[in-house]
């Protein structure tokens, strides 16, 4: 009649076996029974008895699940080993920002507007969410396997050791005065912009170019248009506090958050209508259609462009307060 | 999380001294539970789960080389160092002494951590004594 402690420690083995690779098991499953028997005799010979079940059992318990004792023996745990998996989060991250981000935007954007007669074609192709989903698991799959492929290539290898550190990119310096024109530029333009925005009711050949001879602005821009002045001017403020206050790095990421979501609104606006040009003339119909069309798509891009934005001033604010909080840290010369 | 930290900055400074030891020990031919014995007697208990990869690994390398016996009616495989292994060996001991040099003189000012009502406190160095 078979041990028990001798059933038990088969099972175990078996349990161990399963997960290990052929070629090596029979030469891992013996060397860890004669560890365990040897163990198990050590502990009846200090006893002066033969173990029961249950302290064989606790042997095997301090041991670990079959499972993890078996992983000990494999050569490589991880797919992507810790020189490569940077890159590989960098890669994941570029698909997530230019291609699930937007996706994502444009979707809600569609649901948000699908009322609207103009999106309800796109909205119909866009309904469904597990389509986006499948198109996130291929390319995150396709990324995985690639970056799995090349380490276990082990080029790795040749890209720790084949890099001249001369080829480094240069420290980009940004001196105060650097800053300073830039301040001052960003200014002036932000000025210009928001001549023109007022100019624009007097003169509207300053937009429509030729076709303002024959193309006139929709009622919904009697609705926007005050809101776009107050966004030109604010841009003009903004720049004209980084040009006074450059020190307080966290107030552009913030104030942009306050204008974006004033931009928002102003896009949810446009989104919701069809007509943003009529013609003077009854002939040139044909021509204010397809002008709305191109607005409404110029809208739709901006829409998600401001969202994208959303998220990254979200985050530069962040970073800017958190430091502004934190106590000064010396910078690197 | 202190004790998390703690123990993973433990088990990273065990693992080459481990190896050292596992190296060292094996200048005589040892099976695997006498290895684990013999190295437990002298302070250092090692898990079996580390053990035996760490045998298997160093044997891929060649630093050991083994063989199975039966020993008390029983086969087991037995390790010893292999001659690259005596002089990797040799080389990291010297590399072990030269830090353990290094790091007496680093630690030599820095008096043992007091006991307090909360645990141990570490002690604070006078500004002199940090920097010698």
């Amino acid at each position: 009649m078979t041990k028990p402690s001798t059933d038990l420690v088969d099972r175990y083995l078996q349990a161990v076996g399963f997960w290990l690779p052929r070629a090596q098991k029979q030469d891992i499953l013996a060397e860890l029974s004669e560890d365990l028997h040897s163990q198990i005799e050590d502990r009846e010979a200090d006893l002066g008895r033969a173990l029961s079940e249950s302290e064989v059992a606790e042997i095997l318990k301090q041991r670990g699940r079959p499972i993890f004792v078996a992983g000990q023996f494999l050569p490589q745990r991880s797919l992507i080993g810790p020189t490569l998996y940077p890159i590989y989060i960098f890669v994941l991250k570029i698909v997530a920002l230019c291609y699930i981000i937007p996706w994502l935007v444009a979707w809600f954007g569609i649901l948000l507007f699908h009322h609207s007669e103009a999106t309800a074609n796109l909205s119909r192709d866009w309904h469904s969410l597990p389509t986006l989903w499948n198109v996130v698991f291929t390319q995150f799959g396709i990324i995985t396997l690639i970056f799995a492929a090349i380490d276990r290539a082990s080029v790795k290898g040749t890209c720790m050791s084949d890099w001249d550190p001369r080829k480094l990119p240069k420290i980009k310096i940004e001196t105060p005065a650097k800053r300073r024109v830039n301040a001052v530029a960003c200014l002036v333009f932000a000025v210009l912009g928001l001549i023109w925005v007022l100019a624009i009711p007097d003169n509207p050949f300053l937009i429509l170019g030729p076709a303002a001879a024959f193309l006139t602005a929709a009622p919904v821009w009697r609705l926007v248009y005050w809101p776009l002045v107050a966004l030109a001017i604010a841009t003009v403020f903004e720049h004209a506090f980084v040009l006074a206050r450059p020190q307080l790095t966290w107030f552009q990421p913030t104030f942009r958050i306050a204008t974006t979501l004033l931009s928002s609104w102003i896009v949810g606006i446009l989104l919701r209508t069809q007509t943003f040009l009529v013609p003077i003339d009854p002939k040139f119909a044909q021509v204010a259609g397809i002008v709305n069309v191109c607005i409404l798509i110029s809208a739709a891009i901006w829409a998600i462009s401001l969202v994208v934005q959303l998220v990254i001033y979200g985050w530069q604010a962040f970073r800017e307060i958190r430091r502004a909080m934190e106590p000064a840290t010396p910078h690197l010369a | 999380m202190d004790n998390e930290l703690f123990e993973n900055l433990r088990l990273e400074l065990r693992r080459g001294s481990l190896t050292l030891a596992v190296l060292a020990q094996l200048k005589t031919e040892l099976y695997g539970y006498a290895l684990r014995k013999a190295l437990e007697s002298h302070g250092l208990a090692i898990d079996e789960n580390t053990l035996y990869p760490l045998l298997r690994r160093l044997e891929s390398q060649g630093l050991l080389v083994s063989h199975w016996r039966e020993e008390e009616k029983r086969n087991k495989r037995f390790y010893r160092l292999s001659p690259q292994g005596e002089i990797i060996l040799y080389r990291l001991l010297n590399e072990h002494e030269a830090m353990n040099a290094a790091l007496d003189r680093i630690l030599a000012p820095i008096p043992a951590p007091q006991p307090t009502e909360n645990g141990f406190e570490p002690a604070v160095l006078e500004p002199k004594e940090q920097l010698q």
